[in-house]
């Protein structure tokens, strides 16, 4: 006979429904998630969010250099992690570096992958002091996470018969990855690249709230002020940026991959 | 290409006021507190009172986040998709409702939930579950986008109802990219709540941010050791019943 | 039994790719719908389950207990009545593959579960047994816990066929059951569609007269949107050239 057993479904269902269940029960209970909580929260709802209105247009100006700031942190952080993840990138490729460097290389990457931009800049603030600098370095750091793996394992998949035959002109080693490594992995570069840029922007708004400048330095000051309307102003600023750059990374990333496909 | 490159990024610096060589200035600096967080005190783990607690209430924020997010992404999406919505004027709604989610930052809801609900990580859960329905409505609406349509409509045939040929047609085609988004929605989560943390959320985030601001940077270093320890088993486990499915 | 009247349909370009298909079907019978590509078979089944809106034309099917749908003009739970009863064998692509086989017979009777059952566990011990019932009769009873995605498209056409079976229709549409199958397979096909045609018709459309030659009780040719040849399975020269047009090939 068949293995299909409506009743053994229907436990099955239920044994996994009753697990996540409960889970989320201990973890909610664990955070506070309490019914008069939220019913206090919701009270006051409609009062704290009329309190964001009207936005305060007349601080429109005062955003504009935050903003500017933002964008620029966002782009710097991106090139100069672009630039670094080459010679990172190169270290972490099989077919380029010796395993002595490879293998640290590679777990440095991971490290950096797993720890949130936030928490390294923290360290940078310590070691730089509040402002844009801290900003551009947690920010590249996280970028070098990404690219340089990327770059490491496109490396590594690169055709060896295009390598080869630069090699066989007479190129050096370096003109070998020049014009044989390269022009292979450029477009996969590229796209990665936008899209880090898209991910830059965004966490230099929240990097920004805890010392870098920019964007979020005003959403978080006018909160703690409690000038709400002025926030509003200064999300609405962020979101501008936000937007802008996701609908540029996006399109340009579209254009790129459609030309490849 | 390169030179123009460096030449731009050595202009955005000095637009931000950034000596680049002042940082080598600050090497020695830099050395001193390497010398100053090394080595890692990792009997904070069991010396500091509560910061198991703390590593805890990151898991239990970014999980409870997750679930609540994903119980609003999943009608999101189904809305959100072309072959599933009851109608094209909804999905377009819930399209720019979620994208104009996604793209405010995390931190302001944070900081307005903290205000509504009180500091701690109550506030870090609901925004979690805010951001995860941004993002994640969106990558459900276009899984289920992705599902093939002919044997959607073969149960319509049938005279199944249109619930029924979701239920029946559409999820169990879309169900392992629903479950690998899903697993790697608690990934996202898990490090975010550690960023919210140090907004006020609680958690590890707030333990980095006090022993940053005591100067303990011993400790700073054990705790980014216990945080990366956290994210690679978590992401090792979902990565391992990514597999399973 | 079922009436089809003059169903038109226009598409974009003010092309008619239905122009007046009239047909009707009486119990017992097998009928096989002949003509070229993009003549307008598939379109004629699809109208007939109302999956394809037309522009004018009526399609009334008598139900069990009946009733007289007229299925291009109904909506909702009366649409969802007439198609229960009337079942669609697809070309080939339309199981869901990350189902089992058995899963996927008993979706045939998804439309008399109720939506708590269906959203709650799916389908009964009993029902999977009938369903099993329904995979005999294709021979592919030992398949019922495989995942149909690894099925060749012979068998997968044959699960579909099991499904129309167990969905216990009064009327069977199935749109080139035996395209892209070997002729020992696609004979095995019509031997199983044969016998359900005595007990409940069944309407096909197929690529090859000797088949409907040798297997149907009767034949339609469709030519541009319309019916230009209707009777005996018989087909002369002239009959062929009349619904391929080969004459005005060989002409040109
Ligand atoms: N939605 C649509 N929009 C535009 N044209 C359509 C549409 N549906 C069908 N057609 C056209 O209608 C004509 C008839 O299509 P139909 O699928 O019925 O052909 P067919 O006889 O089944 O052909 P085949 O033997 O190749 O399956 C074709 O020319 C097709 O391009
Ligand atoms: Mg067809």
């Amino acid at each position: 006979m068949t293995a299909y057993s409506a009743s053994r479904r229907l436990l099955r269902r239920a044994a996994i429904g009753a697990i996540v269940v409960t889970l989320f029960l201990a973890a909610a209970l664990r955070c506070d998630v309490r019914p008069e909580i939220f019913r206090q929260g919701l009270g006051q709802g409609p009062n704290f969010i009329a309190s964001f209105f009207p936005p305060l247009w007349s601080a429109a100006g005062e955003m504009v250099t935050p903003v500017l700031i933002t964008i620029v942190l966002a782009t710097s952080a991106t090139l100069l992690g672009l630039f670094l993840s080459f010679p990172v990138g190169l270290a972490a490729a099989s077919n380029v570096a010796p395993a002595w460097l490879r293998q640290p290389v590679r777990v440095l990457l991971g490290v950096e992958r797993a720890v949130p931009e936030t928490i390294l800049l923290l360290f940078f603030v310590v070691a730089f002091g509040l402002g844009p600098l801290a900003g551009v370095f947690s920010l590249a750091l996280g970028s070098i996470g990404m690219l340089g793996k990327l770059l490491g394992d496109a490396m590594e998949e690169v055709d060896p018969a295009v390598v080869d035959s630069v090699r066989a002109a007479g190129a050096t080693f370096w003109q070998t990855i020049r014009y044989g490594l390269l022009p292979q992995v450029l477009p996969a570069l590229a796209a990665h690249t936008l899209f880090r840029f898209d991910v830059n922007v965004r966490n230099s708004v929240v990097l920004g709230a805890i010392g870098a400048g920019g964007i979020g330095e005003e959403i978080a000051h006018s909160m703690g002020m409690i000038q709400y309307e002025r926030a509003t102003i200064a999300v609405l600023g962020s979101l501008l940026v936000i937007y802008t750059a996701e609908a540029v990374s996006g399109r340009l990333r579209r254009r790129l991959l459609g030309a490849e496909a | 290409m390169l030179f123009g490159g460096l030449l731009t990024l050595a202009a955005l610096l000095l637009y931000l006021q950034v000596d680049p060589l002042s940082v080598i200035g600050q090497l020695p600096h830099l050395l001193n507190l390497g010398r100053d967080m090394f080595p890692p005190r990792l009997a904070i783990l069991w010396e500091r009172e509560g910061l198991v607690n703390s590593v805890i209430e990151t898991l239990a924020m970014a999980f409870a986040g997750t679930v609540l997010g994903l119980c609003l992404a999943f009608p999101a999406g189904l809305l959100g998709a072309a072959n599933t919505t009851p109608h094209p004027a909804l999905r377009a709604f819930t399209r720019a409702a979620l994208s104009l989610e996604r793209s405010i930052t995390s931190f302001f809801f944070l900081l307005v939930f903290l205000i509504a609900f009180g500091l701690g990580p109550f506030a870090g859960t609901m925004t979690l579950a805010v951001g995860t329905l941004g993002l994640f409505g969106k990558l459900f609406a276009e899984s289920i986008e992705r599902v093939e349509h002919a044997p959607v409509e073969a149960i319509a045939a049938l005279g199944a109802t249109s619930w029924q040929q979701i239920c029946f047609g559409a999820l169990p085609q879309a169900a392992p990219a629903l479950i690998a988004n899903a697993l790697f929605a608690f990934d996202v989560n898990l490090r975010l709540s550690i960023s919210l943390g140090i907004f006020g959320a609680g958690g590890l985030g707030a333990e980095f941010l006090l022993a940053k601001q005591t100067l303990r940077y011993r400790d700073v270093f054990a705790l980014a050791l216990i945080t990366l320890v956290l994210i690679t088993t978590v992401e090792r486990v979902s990565d391992q019943l990514r597999k399973h499915i | 039994m079922l009436d089809v009247h003059a169903l038109v349909k226009t598409v974009a370009g003010g092309r008619r790719v239905l122009d007046g298909v009239t047909f009707s079907v009486k119990p017992g019978e097998f009928i096989g719908i002949l003509g070229s590509s993009g003549a307008g078979k598939s379109l004629t089944l699809r109208a007939i389950t109302g999956l394809t809106e037309i522009d004018s034309g009526e399609v009334r099917f008598t139900g069990a207990d009946q009733s007289i749908c007229r299925v291009a003009h109904a909506k909702g739970a009366e649409l969802r009545a007439a198609r229960r009863q009337i079942g669609v064998i697809f070309q080939g692509l339309h199981l869901v593959k990350r189902l089992s086989v058995l899963e996927n017979v008993m979706i045939g009777r998804l439309g008399y579960i109720s939506p708590l059952r269906s959203w709650l566990y799916g389908f009964t011990d009993a029902e999977a047994r009938a369903a099993v019932g329904a995979l005999e009769q294709v021979e592919l009873a030992s398949f019922a816990d495989r995942l149909t995605a690894t099925l060749s498209g012979g068998e997968m056409q044959r699960v579909a066929i099991a499904r129309a079976i167990f969905q216990q229709p009064r009327l069977y549409l199935a749109d080139e059951p035996i395209a892209s199958l070997d002729p020992r397979n696609a004979e095995g096909i019509l031997k199983l569609l044969q016998p359900l045609a005595k007990d409940t018709p069944v309407i096909g459309t197929f690529h090859q007269p000797d088949f409907t030659r040798r297997f149907c009780t009767r034949v339609i040719g469709i030519r541009a949107g319309r019916v230009v040849y209707d009777g005996s399975p018989q087909l002369s020269h002239h009959d062929l050239n009349e619904i391929y047009g080969i004459r005005e090939v060989q002409t040109a």
